[in-house]
């Protein structure tokens, strides 16, 4: 691909907030959701796992003054669930802790503080959360999951009863686009809906989400011709928006220029562990994906906890993690390897032994597939920009 | 290839590395006959030789007439030295002041193994054993428990020991020492290795990567004496899995996979606690590598390159890496200098500093090249 290509009119992934250096911290609020989304990996969500304030306060004592284990210059504080939004008004005491002890520590975050969360959207309009949004605009990053058309986002996205979730997030999209015009969006593809990718991409741009995250799960749930699926729905998606110029302001993250070559970086995946999320024991965790609540086949790896702080023996295994340690010989001599993604915590859960060391690749041949979209993709982009004769 | 097993003979047997043995409360344990013979016919079938270790009591005479039938290393506490007189002994703090009482010998294999808390003695102990060993293997049994302050005094008692030892070699007494001699003469990785060169059959007959696995728990188990055995995962024993080891030049550490596993919950991660101390004992065996190259005798011991941590995950902690900036003005400084006048250590610290995988990729493309030549 011609390097110039970026110089030309089409819109870029928009970089991570201070180039993706920020601390990041997730505050597990709560275990409990509304909704039973098919392919949710909290297979342990409950009703009784909610954050108390206290948990909440010390984690943030515990930042504030270990600056040596936390040097970098900003923070971004992530509120996760379950549903998020069942616990407004902790996170909102939490959010307002977070700025008054920033402030009277003189802390550098307190200029360099993100609040962040994504959420099923259903309670977006409601009035606590109204509230939360017009006093932290400035610092807040905010998402809401939608899945793509009705039947895509229906086919998985459902409450604890079966029944579809579509229109009572849809009726939240609108509000908070305005709130939000660059708002992102991330949809999740199984084996099922992968003949719906196409549409629900278009419907996204539709409705005016203009940055689609899109990824194929992880698990074990590829059949045969699936590969075939998606290279067909990526290629016909490929084709809608080169033809009606719609890369000129929307993304979907299918297409990129950095996949689809051979290993450059023996670099992890993730930033699992270089992130810390807590819990509402006041445990801490290298990611989300570690906890009790996300695992089903093992146990949860804690690295600390907000009563002694870190465990820094067990954070050293993440932080040296690379691809060539956990990765089998086929992946490392891949000719397509880059862009080719895993989650740790899915791995670890499924691995032989206790270790995060075993890469699992289910999705290798869904990522062949995307590839050979992606190239499809830029070829037909470069012919029509013109680049190569440019 | 599994060239040895371990064979503890109670399980009661005593600890000789880091994993703790449970307290033998007065009742007598001893492996059953059936499985010592098990193992020992396992060990000839597979050629392996057959590490044996004692609890406080002397085996029965039939189990010593069975262990005949094998080439096998007895490791004993240093309480049975009356009834064996050959073998590697060990020495734990509760037998420190009847230890002082051997007599002098030059063939002695020691293996001492002390807390924290004898750290501040520590050349002391040196010197009241000083005579009596030909080899000593050094065993902190509470590593984990190390704090700032016992990496200080470590290396104060290393550095001790280091200018004692330094006079001795230049007399041609060339004791071992694990902790102070082993990595002037190595020249790769040289750990522990379970799983790789040896395994360990238990006194319940089933395979353990090492003794400390079996006290851990039965989830350790590898097979059986008559099944064989499976080790799931087994690359991850081995040093190119392991991101911090890798790129470790503190090549007499045990590498200890119990160790590793029990703090960092990983194989192939080892603890601060471990690294630390393997490079305090590096340090100090490169000055005392430097002090002896000067004489003739020494001319050719290998040279042991200074390093500024004591902990190689300072360095591959990616998120410490430098920044742009920082890069440039690196590269502008090598660029600025002519590079012929560069020796390839200064060149390749130039590239380290900018570029930590590229440094890793051109280890890893000589080790591929050149195997285990130096």
């Amino acid at each position: 691909m011609p390097e110039e290509k970026t110089k030309y009119n089409f819109k870029t992934q928009n970089e991570a907030w201070k180039g993706g250096i920020a601390k990041s911290v997730t505050f597990i609020i709560t275990e409990d959701c509304q909704f039973a989304c098919k392919y949710c990996y909290l297979t342990g969500k409950n009703r009784k796992g909610k954050m108390d304030f206290d948990i909440a306060r010390r984690t943030i004592d515990y930042l504030i003054s270990s600056r040596k284990d936390f040097p970098q210059d900003s923070i971004i504080f992530e509120f996760i669930g379950g549903e998020p939004l069942l616990e407004i008004d902790l996170m909102d005491r939490i959010a307002d802790y977070i700025k008054i002890r920033l402030y009277e520590t003189s802390h550098p975050w307190f200029y360099n503080y993100r609040l962040s969360f994504s959420t099923n959207g259903i309670l977006y309009s409601s009035r606590k959360v109204q509230k939360y949004i017009e006093k932290n605009i400035n610092h807040l990053s905010l998402g809401i999951s939608i899945d793509g058309t009705k039947r895509k986002h229906d086919l998985q996205r459902i409450y604890q009863d079966g029944s579809g979730t579509y229109y009572d997030v849809m009726k939240n999209i609108p509000l908070w686009l305005k709130q939000f015009p660059d708002g992102a969006t991330k949809i999740t593809c199984s084996s099922d809906d992968l003949k719906y990718i196409k549409e629900s991409v278009i419907h996204m741009y539709e409705i005016g989400i203009k940055n689609v995250d899109i990824n194929v799960v992880f698990e074990d749930v590829w059949k045969e011709n699936d590969d075939t699926v998606l290279e067909e729905q990526l290629i016909e998606l490929a084709d809608e928006i080169i033809e009606k110029d719609l890369y000129e302001e929307n993304i979907c993250s299918f297409f990129s220029e950095r996949i689809g070559t051979p290993m450059v970086e023996d670099k992890n995946w993730c930033g699992t562990g270089r992130m810390l999320a807590v819990d509402c024991r006041g445990d801490f965790y290298p990611c989300i994906r570690f906890t009790p609540f996300s695992l089903t086949n093992k146990k949860a790896i804690t690295v600390g906890n907000c009563f002694t702080g870190l465990d820094k023996n067990k954070l050293r295994p993440f932080l040296v993690l690379n691809k060539s340690a956990q990765s089998p010989e086929e992946c490392l001599e891949c000719d397509v390897a880059s862009g080719c993604a895993w989650c740790q915590g899915y791995n670890y859960d499924i691995a032989e032994t206790n270790t995060i060391y075993q890469r699992a690749i289910h999705i290798c041949k869904m990522h062949k597939a995307r590839v050979r979209a992606n190239n499809y993709y830029w070829n037909k982009l470069d012919k029509k920009l013109g680049l190569k004769e440019k | 290839m599994i060239n040895y097993l371990i064979l503890p003979v109670s399980k009661y047997a005593k600890s000789f590395c880091y994993y703790e043995s449970p307290e033998n409360s007065g009742k007598k344990d001893i492996i059953d006959f059936k499985v010592l013979k098990d193992a020992v016919l396992y060990a000839i079938k597979n050629k392996c030789g057959l590490n044996v270790l004692y609890g406080d009591e002397p085996l029965p005479e039939k189990y010593e007439k069975e262990l005949e039938k094998i080439e096998h290393i007895k490791i004993l506490p240093i309480g049975l030295r009356k009834h064996y007189k050959k073998g590697i002994y060990i020495i734990e703090e509760q037998d420190l002041k009847s230890s002082y009482t051997i007599k002098k010998n030059n063939e002695l294999n020691l293996i001492l193994r002390i807390g924290k808390k004898k750290l501040p003695g520590l050349s002391d102990i040196f010197n009241s054993l000083l005579w009596k060993f030909k080899r000593l293997n050094l065993v902190f049994t509470d590593i984990q428990n190390f704090t700032e302050t016992d990496f200080d005094l470590y290396k104060i008692q290393l550095k001790k020991i280091g200018d004692t030892v330094n006079k001795l070699y230049r007399n041609l007494n060339n004791i071992e020492l694990s902790f102070l001699t082993d990595r002037m003469f190595l020249v790769n990785m040289n750990n522990c290795d379970a799983g790789i060169k040896h395994l360990t059959v238990a006194p319940d007959g089933k395979f353990y990567l090492c003794p400390g696995f079996y006290y851990t728990g039965k989830e350790n188990e590898l097979g059986s004496i008559k099944e064989g055995y499976n080790i799931k995962n087994e690359y991850l024993l081995h040093l190119k899995n392991a991101p911090l080891c890798s790129n470790c030049d503190s090549w007499h550490c045990k590498r200890c996979y119990w160790l590793n596993q029990k703090l960092t919950q990983e194989l192939n991660t080892p603890s601060s606690e471990q690294c630390k101390v393997s490079h305090l004992e590096r340090n100090e065996t490169r000055k005392i590598s430097d002090k002896l190259r000067k004489s003739k005798h020494f001319r050719n011991l290998n040279e042991i390159p200074g390093i500024n941590y004591i902990d190689p995950f300072e360095i591959l902690n990616l998120e410490s890496e430098l920044p742009e900036e920082d890069k440039i003005i690196i590269i502008s400084e090598l660029l600025s200098k002519p590079l012929e006048k560069l020796s390839i250590r200064e060149l390749l610290m130039y590239l380290y500093k900018v570029d930590k995988e590229a440094i890793i990729k051109l280890k890893n493309y000589l080790s591929i090249k050149y195997g285990s030549k130096k």
